[in-house]
């Protein structure tokens, strides 16, 4: 009986040593489409619409991504604008000049990659939530390409 | 003859179970302990990091007394010495500049190697700089800061310029310009904030299209097509030097150095070359995990461009005052931004 108290301690002790949480006391992972289409390179951006923190992540290979602030994983909960930007591998090894490759051509709409534009607005809650980024190639109403300023 | 002792009785041992006991309490011990004594190590690293962004702040300020500009870079690229403002006047002005020792891709980290009692360093740097104008940024031209004569100076590792919590802070082969040709160049973990511009994707001044997770700020110029970048170090700055006097926000609330994670940049990590800095446009501590050297140096170089340690939580920097800070991962990205420019009138400080 003695012994069962003990290793009742012990665990205890290891739970409470391992049970620090995170920085953050939300989490967001899901799957990123275009019209059904998985895309599976990119990179997203949660941008809060009150100040706060941005928090991003990389689109893996089979198409969802987890979200990260700074270097530890989550954000703070709150309202958020989405912008995600996947571009097609750049097309040559260097540039003309030696330097790096002009970027490859953009596989998701323009209007994703501006936070102002984004029609991708999420309420993130405490703890962990599941967003699939469904982005469409119709525009959102009133769109227009923004001007190149020069 | 004398009666040998016996003993009597139990013979003195430990049960299995008391040893078991015995164990797990020091198990627990030292599990309890580890943490901390990491924490402590982390702390001393950190501490030794911070000491050298502080001698990095001072070098730059008696730089600043001495010559009354910032440490400057000269860009490779000739063609991109033009201000613009996207805000009013939306147009570049060619700036006309013909440096004296070419366009040879010197970064401001080679003008305070003095400052930092690296003046044998300096001076052959400088001397080779002199003797041959081009831009020689490139270890398989063997020109300019890529001559042989330069090499073993370009290929050391400098402690002041390297923070200890960084495992990949390493002479390496694999950056970019120096990728072929087998030459380990010195990397810097310490990079000139070049205020919070953007890095575009389609050439333009005032390009509009950036890659999350870049924030796009209206009106902001390009940080490679422009030298109207809104920090104290940009790598054109040799042709239009900036001044303490510029830093109109206060020189408490700008950021001057800030660190850098050298596996996270194959793009620019070389101390001495003008690639030396980085923008507060990518939030702070990017980390970009699970992407390949090819895609790090191809596909998101411009997304590696930001501010990161390995330090736990944040980042330090040292401001244009000289003071060292350590600014934490959850900082307002809009404060952020502010703390990266000289002059854009945010009234942001460091708790913001």
């Amino acid at each position: 009986m003695r012994k069962r108290t003990w290793q009742l301690a012990a665990i205890g002790l290891l739970a409470t040593c391992c049970g620090c949480g995170g920085t953050y006391d939300s989490y967001v992972t899901g799957e990123v489409t275009l019209d059904g289409n998985v895309i599976n390179t990119g990179t997203v951006a949660f941008v809060p619409t009150a100040g706060g923190p941005a928090a991003y992540a990389l689109i893996d290979s089979s198409g969802h991504y987890d979200v990260y602030t700074g270097n530890e994983r989550g954000l703070p909960s709150g309202s958020y604008g989405v912008t995600v930007v996947a571009r097609e591998a750049p097309a040559m090894e260097r540039s003309e000049t030696g330097g790096p490759p002009p970027p490859g051509k953009s596989l998701t709409p323009a209007w994703y990659g501006l936070a102002e534009y984004s029609p991708l607005k999420y309420e993130v809650e405490s703890g962990s939530n599941e967003i699939d980024l469904q982005l469409t190639s119709t525009p959102p109403a009133g769109w227009q390409s923004p001007q190149r300023r020069r | 003859m004398l009666p040998v002792p016996r003993r009597t009785g139990r013979r003195a041992a430990f049960t299995l179970v008391e040893l078991l006991v015995v164990i797990a309490i020091i198990g627990v011990l030292v599990a309890l302990l580890l943490p901390a004594v990491q924490a402590a190590r982390e702390a001393a690293r950190r501490m030794s990091c911070s000491n050298n962004l502080k001698n990095i702040g001072l070098a730059c300020l008696n730089y600043e007394n001495r010559k009354k500009t910032l440490p400057q870079s000269t860009s490779q690229w000739g063609f991109e010495y033009r201000t613009v403002d996207c805000e009013v006047s939306r147009t570049p002005t060619d700036v006309s500049f013909d440096p004296p020792n070419g366009y040879n891709g010197k970064g401001w980290i080679v003008d305070i190697l003095p400052e930092l009692e690296l003046n044998n360093a300096y001076d052959r740097l400088i001397a080779q700089i002199k003797e041959d104008k081009s831009f020689g940024a490139r270890a398989t031209r063997g020109s300019g800061l890529g001559a042989i004569e330069v090499r073993d100076i370009v290929s050391t590792q400098y402690p002041i310029l390297t923070c200890p919590t960084d495992d990949s802070a390493v002479p390496s082969d694999k950056i970019w310009y120096w990728d072929s040709g087998g030459v380990f160049t010195g990397v810097t973990n310490y990079k000139g904030c070049v205020g919070d511009t953007l890095l575009s994707t389609d050439s333009t001044p005032c390009s509009r299209s950036v890659d999350p997770p870049q924030t796009i700020q209206t009106g902001s110029p390009d940080v490679h097509n422009t030298m109207s970048n809104n920090g104290l170090f940009q790598r054109t700055s040799s042709a239009e030097p900036i001044r303490l006097r510029m830093v109109t926000d206060g020189t408490s609330n700008t950021f001057m150095v800030g660190e850098n994670v050298v596996s996270q940049d194959f793009h620019s990590a070389q101390f001495f070359s003008d690639g030396d800095w980085a923008t507060a446009g990518v939030p702070i501590n990017v980390f970009l995990r699970g992407a390949t050297e090819d895609d790090l140096k191809r596909q998101y170089w411009q997304q590696g461009r930001g501010f990161k340690s390995q330090h736990p939580g944040g980042a330090q920097f040292v401001m244009a005052d000289g003071s060292v800070h350590f600014v934490q991962d959850s900082i307002s990205t809009l404060a952020y931004r502010g703390l990266a420019t000289r002059d854009r009138g945010e009234t942001v400080g460091l708790n913001d």
